[in-house]
């Protein structure tokens, strides 16, 4: 997909000349992609005490102290690794607001390893809520989101994830790949897969529901 | 043909291609992808249906701005639709623009809502739309808006409904806010109140969807009196449960109910409007033109599950009483997650919080409908509809208190593991409670209503004599339920008989973890129907009876609950109830046994309210007991023993003050207060946590160091002489019985307490070979007893307490300890809701620990006092009143830090403390008495105080600091700071 990026290569010959700058300049570039991934990955209960562009912020000053290391290992994509500090950041975020929650049942948002079990589906309903501006498309849509939220809980995890990544974080196939760290055709194949699977349980599910009512 | 791999690759390009071409805002046909690539056309269509409806649930597709206001444009410029002559805006919302109009053929007035072409770009929704307001249309109600019709013109749809002389009750709402507010700034308000009305309601900022009257004059008024506005709003509520409970049974539901969809007229009629027709129109488009049409402000929250249905509407209809009735949002508008947050995990500030002059019944109504839980809630409009008419008409409502039920679901959902543990003692409790709450409520009317006829008395003389008889047998039949009601709450297992043992209020106290203020509240409601009754019918010694016993009643639930002061007054009120029968009743033996027992009781709240040195005035009261008892023919009946218990048991009473002695809360404030201050000045160390813990326990009725003044000694001495007296008398009595009737249980359990008791005294007055002795006499006696009766569990306990009885030797004292402790053990197993056996069983831990440390067996020590410590954690959070329990707690508490300090796990003492201040907080919001709250603050500074000796002893300095800062904080802060000055002055100099 259109990152708005160079190549790779571009990228780290650019970066290699200025910095600062370059960095500046690129991360411009994919301000809003970020801004879509932490939309989606921030906590619905923070909405209103953390704002999305002060985690794009750190994200950037953060970036900005470790691009040195990046750029002596360069073995992911930009993006990919901007994506990788922007979920840091967050994960701090996290940790600092529920950390001393300490009965709360925590949704951690995990995106350096493994997806963390149901946290993307919850972050999915939630963020498709929270866009919502009417009390009556809440309730319209309620049943849909329900009936997502359950049927992407019926996928697992990887799939789920692979889902969310490219429709909800609006990756491309390389860079959900990258992020999952599998190969780029079991990426698609997963993908396809997923989606596939989504459309059965969906079927399913609406004849349950139609055999209710 | 395609190898799977490349197919693989081109699905992903198709769908990469559909997914991208979505996101930019075509609308690609499936068809097109499948023309193209027919080989795998099936996989295609099924995937890009899945895309299609992932993206299309993501998107919110950005409105275009110009075209609605092209349209809107265009829409404003109509001067005609149809036969109806447009005359002027009324208003507009984000649906469309609401007009005044004039039907020409039939010369009415109408209004008419025109709504933009793109609001039904789907035929779908448009079909829908007309289904729902054909429906509409069939509704004919007072409160319900008329729909008279639907149609189109050029590309616009509108609908044509009655037209309506009034105005939005969010205007309203928002202008009688302003007005209150305005009001409490400045007596002088009619300038104000001028203002107000000039001021229209513009928007109500979430769009006004109804009819929108902009010149009619606002229909506000400055009510007299809250009074007044409280039966406004109950008015206007319940005439809306009617409209929607006539459309509810029509099969109908609004969808929308908020105070920005009900008008109001000049005749204080309300009414309903876009019946429906809401939730149709504004489910898909609306959104897409970007106009708010709302905030889930005013949403169920069953809602945002899908789940919606008349009992959803009653909840909304509670939002809107609630608003109406505190001039505030039950949820004040915040961003949408928030909101939906709020809305389905936390309640709204109980109306009688924002405005103590709301009557609680009015609460009561609006906290029942607006239950987070559906079946917590009206199940009808018409339910609710009803109650606001008994509230109106001053008649008992159905709603009164079984909000239990909701409480317990409220808690449920905070402590979901502790909920499933004791989920079967939760419905028991909830059973119980609504079954009799329900039962009571019936009588309630019933009395009621016999009240009502007895002023029919005086005209139809026949049948009055009938009615007195029914309304004696009502309320006779009101205080039975009521009585059940009591006990089921009070007892858990029915075990406490009518005849309470020795010591029995303690076994009430045991029991007393459900006891509050509401019971107080209620009970004296039900006192005014008593007293009524009793004082027309002072012949009638059952009724008068009735009344002493409820007055009796609710000097105990004041008394369980801590308040010595008001406990006392009501016990004197009972007292005289209770001696005007016994006086009429001589040789009664139950009124005498009644006054008597009312008399011990006052006896113990004196002693817990007085001073030590104002003792002298309880002994004046147990006298008075003692007289009526001495006095009594019957007191040498042979056959008949209760007098003759009853005696010794008062005697006991009066030669011991209270084993048991809670707090006086005061005094031990104060003692905090200089330990906190000694804190202060001198640094801190070791020796404080064990101050601070030292003063934590025992009363001050048994000093174990010296450092009593000559005075105290001087009491002391009285005291125990006065003692003495009685201790003997009281054997002698119990001695005699035993040789009339051996047999007879009660008496010889009356003989060992008392053996027990005197041999305490003979330790004190160091005689402590004959105070072995004597305690072996009445151990052997309860170890009979409990052969002989098993089951009964005051036995147990006596023993356990012998057993608990320190001893000069600690290995005996220690094999002594473990017997109590395994005794408690079974006794709290089997009685697992009694506090009182679980307080003493973490008493014996506590002690046995500190034996064991002495002894140096940490680990056995340890064991004990973990084990107290478990004890008292959840028991601390069931009776945050229980003033005993709470000092035993704060005690076990501040050892364990100790222990765990000298064994150097300084950690673990951190981590300890610190979840009891967590819990202190948690439990902050259950104590509403200004003195527990003290008691409360008293205890955070206590914690934060030995936090910062173990922070220190554990060498965090910072910690340390930063802890001793949170204590002087407190302690700055704390309630009555002047008294703290006074101690701190002489400390200052120094």
């Amino acid at each position: 997909m259109n990152t708005g990026l160079p190549e790779h290569e571009e990228i780290l010959r650019q970066l290699g000349d200025d910095r600062e700058e370059a960095l500046a300049r690129f991360f411009s570039e994919v301000r809003d992609r970020l801004a879509r991934v932490v939309a989606f990955r921030l906590d619905y209960r923070l909405s209103g005490r953390v704002s999305e562009s002060d985690v794009i912020q750190d994200t950037f000053v953060r970036a900005a102290q470790r691009i040195d290391s990046y750029l002596e290992k360069p073995d992911m994509p930009f993006f990919v690794w901007l994506r990788l500090e922007a979920s840091q950041r967050l994960h701090e975020i996290h940790r600092q607001h529920f950390g001393a929650e300490k009965r709360d049942v925590r949704r951690e948002v995990n995106m350096t390893q493994k997806p963390a079990g149901n946290a993307t589906s919850l972050a999915l309903a939630a963020h498709l809520v929270a866009q919502m501006t009417s009390a009556s498309q809440i309730i319209e849509r309620a049943e849909q989101i329900n009936r997502l939220e359950r049927t992407l809980s019926e996928l697992n995890e990887l799939d789920r994830e692979v889902i969310a990544l490219r429709h909800f974080e609006e990756m491309s196939n390389i860079e959900t790949a990258e992020i999952l760290k599998i190969e780029p055709a079991a990426a698609s194949k997963r993908y396809i897969r997923a989606l596939k699977r989504l459309k059965e349980i969906m079927e399913s599910l609406q004849e349950d529901q139609s055999q209710m009512n | 043909m395609l190898s799977p791999d490349q197919q693989q690759e081109l699905l992903d390009n198709v769908v990469e291609d559909f997914t991208m071409r979505l996101r930019n805002g075509e609308r690609p046909a499936i068809a097109e992808y499948t023309d193209k690539y027919p080989s795998i056309s099936e996989d295609i269509e099924e995937l890009l249906t899945s895309v299609a409806m992932i993206e299309e649930l993501k998107t919110q597709q950005q409105p275009s701005q110009t075209t609605l206001k092209r349209e809107m444009k265009e829409i404003l410029k109509l001067d005609r639709i149809g036969d109806y002559r447009i005359i002027r805006e009324l208003g507009r919302g984000g649906m469309g623009i609401v007009f005044e109009a004039v039907h020409e053929s039939l010369g009415r007035r109408v209004a008419i809502k025109v709504m933009p072409n793109r609001t039904f770009d789907d035929q779908k929704y448009l079909e829908r739309f007309r289904r729902e307001a054909q429906a509409a249309a069939s509704l004919h109600h007072t409160n319900i808006v008329s729909v008279f019709g639907i149609g189109q013109t050029g590309e616009h749809h509108y609908y044509v409904m009655e037209f309506v002389d009034g105005e939005p009750l969010s205007g309203i709402l928002s202008r009688l806010n302003e007005l209150n507010e305005s009001i409490t700034r400045d007596e002088n308000s009619i300038e104000t109140l001028v203002e107000a009305n000039r001021g229209i309601d513009k928007s109500d900022g979430f769009g006004a969807v109804g009819q929108i009257e902009t010149t009619v004059k606002p229909t506000i008024q400055l009510f007299d009196s809250s009074r007044e506005r409280v039966r406004w709003a109950a008015q206007l509520g319940a005439q809306i449960a009617d409209g929607l409970s006539y459309a509810h049974i029509l099969g109908m539901l609004h969808r929308d109910i908020k105070p920005s969809n009900l008008l109001v007229d000049k005749n204080e009629t309300i009414w309903l409007t876009d019946f429906g027709l809401v939730k149709n129109i504004s489910n898909q488009t609306i959104t897409k033109t970007g106009d708010i049409i709302g905030t889930p402000q005013y949403m169920a929250p069953e809602s945002f599950e899908g789940q919606y249905d008349q009992r959803s509407e009653t909840y909304c209809l509670g939002l809107t009483l609630y608003e109406m009735a505190t001039l505030k949002p039950a949820f004040e508008n915040a961003s949408t997650p928030e909101l939906i947050r709020r809305i389905t995990t936390t309640t709204p500030t109980a109306p009688r919080k924002l405005d103590p002059r709301i009557p609680r019944d009015l609460e009561r109504i609006i906290q029942k409908a607006i239950s987070k839980e559906p079946s917590y809630r009206y199940q009808s409009a018409a339910g609710l509809r009803e109650d606001l008419r008994a509230f109106l008409d001053d008649r008992p409502i159905s709603a009164r208190k079984i909000s239990m039920g909701e409480n317990i679901w409220r808690w449920s959902r905070r402590n979901p593991f502790s909920a499933a543990m004791s989920i079967l003692t939760a419905l028991m409790i909830c059973l119980i409670a609504i079954t009799a709450t329900i039962a009571l409520a019936q009588n309630n009317r019933a009395l009621v209503e016999s009240l009502e006829n007895k002023k029919k008395l005086e005209v139809e003389f026949r049948r009055a004599d009938f009615t007195r008889r029914q309304a004696e047998r009502t309320t006779r039949f009101t205080v039975e339920s009521y009585d059940r009601m009591f006990r089921a709450k009070i007892l858990d297992d029915g075990e406490l008989e009518d005849d309470v043992a020795l010591d029995g209020f303690m076994n009430l106290e045991g029991i007393s973890g459900s006891i509050d203020e509401s019971d107080v509240i209620f009970l004296e409601k039900m006192l005014k129907f008593y007293e009524e009754f009793a004082d027309k019918h002072t012949g009638d010694f059952e009724l008068v009876e009735l009344k002493a016993n409820s007055l009796r009643r609710v000097a105990n639930i004041y008394h369980l609950i801590g308040q010595f002061e008001p406990a006392i007054e009501w016990y004197e009120k009972a007292i005289e109830v209770y001696l005007s029968i016994q006086r009429t009743n001589i040789k009664s033996i139950p009124a005498a046994l009644n006054l008597v027992r009312t008399i011990n009781e006052k006896c113990r709240a004196l002693e817990l309210h007085l001073l030590p040195k104002q003792r002298s005035q309880v002994e004046v009261e147990y006298d008075k007991a003692i007289a009526v008892l001495r006095e009594h023919p019957s007191i040498n009946d042979v056959f008949d023993l209760r007098l003759q218990i009853e005696l010794a048991k008062t005697l006991l009473m009066k030669s011991f003050p209270s084993m048991n002695l809670p707090n006086r809360i005061p005094e031990r404030f104060a003692e905090l207060r200089k330990e906190s201050l000694a804190f202060q000045f001198g640094g801190y160390d070791r020796d404080l946590l064990r101050l601070l813990r030292s003063h934590r326990g025992r009363g001050t009725g048994r000093n174990r160091s010296g450092g009593l003044s000559k005075q105290d000694e001087e009491r002391l001495a009285q005291r125990r002489k006065s003692s003495e007296d009685a201790i003997k008398e009281c054997l002698e009595i119990a001695d005699t019985l035993i040789q009339r009737k051996s047999q007879n249980n009660d008496v010889k359990f009356v003989k060992a307490i008392t053996l027990t008791r005197w041999s305490m005294i003979l330790r004190a007055t160091g005689r402590p070979q004959l105070a072995a002795k004597t305690l072996k006499d009445s151990t052997d006696i309860l170890v009979a007893l409990h052969e002989a009766e098993p089951e009964k569990a005051e036995y147990e306990f006596a023993l356990a307490q012998n057993c608990s009885i320190p001893q000069r030797r600690r290995n005996v004292e220690i094999d002594s300890l473990n017997k109590a402790k395994s005794i408690m053990l079974s006794l709290t197993e089997r009685f697992d809701r009694n506090v009182e056996y679980q307080r003493f069983l973490g008493q014996v831990c506590i002690r046995l620990g500190s034996l064991y440390k002495d002894d140096g067996k940490l680990e056995q020590a340890e064991n004990n006092f973990t084990l107290a410590n478990s004890i008292y954690r959840p028991l601390l959070e069931i009776t945050p009143r229980n003033l005993s329990i709470q000092s035993a707690g704060f005690k076990g508490l501040l050892t364990y830090v100790d222990h765990l300090i000298d064994v150097r796990k300084s950690d673990l003492a951190i981590e300890t403390l610190n979840e009891s201040i967590d819990d202190l907080e948690i439990h902050r919001d259950k104590l509403g008495f200004r003195m527990i709250q003290q008691l409360y603050v008293s205890k955070k500074i206590g914690l934060h105080s030995a936090l910062a000796i173990v922070y220190k002893e554990a060498g965090d300095y910072d910690a340390a600091i930063k802890a001793k800062q949170d204590a002087l904080y407190l302690l700055e802060h704390a309630p009555g700071r002047k008294r703290m000055r006074d101690v701190s002055a002489p400390k200052n100099r120094r």
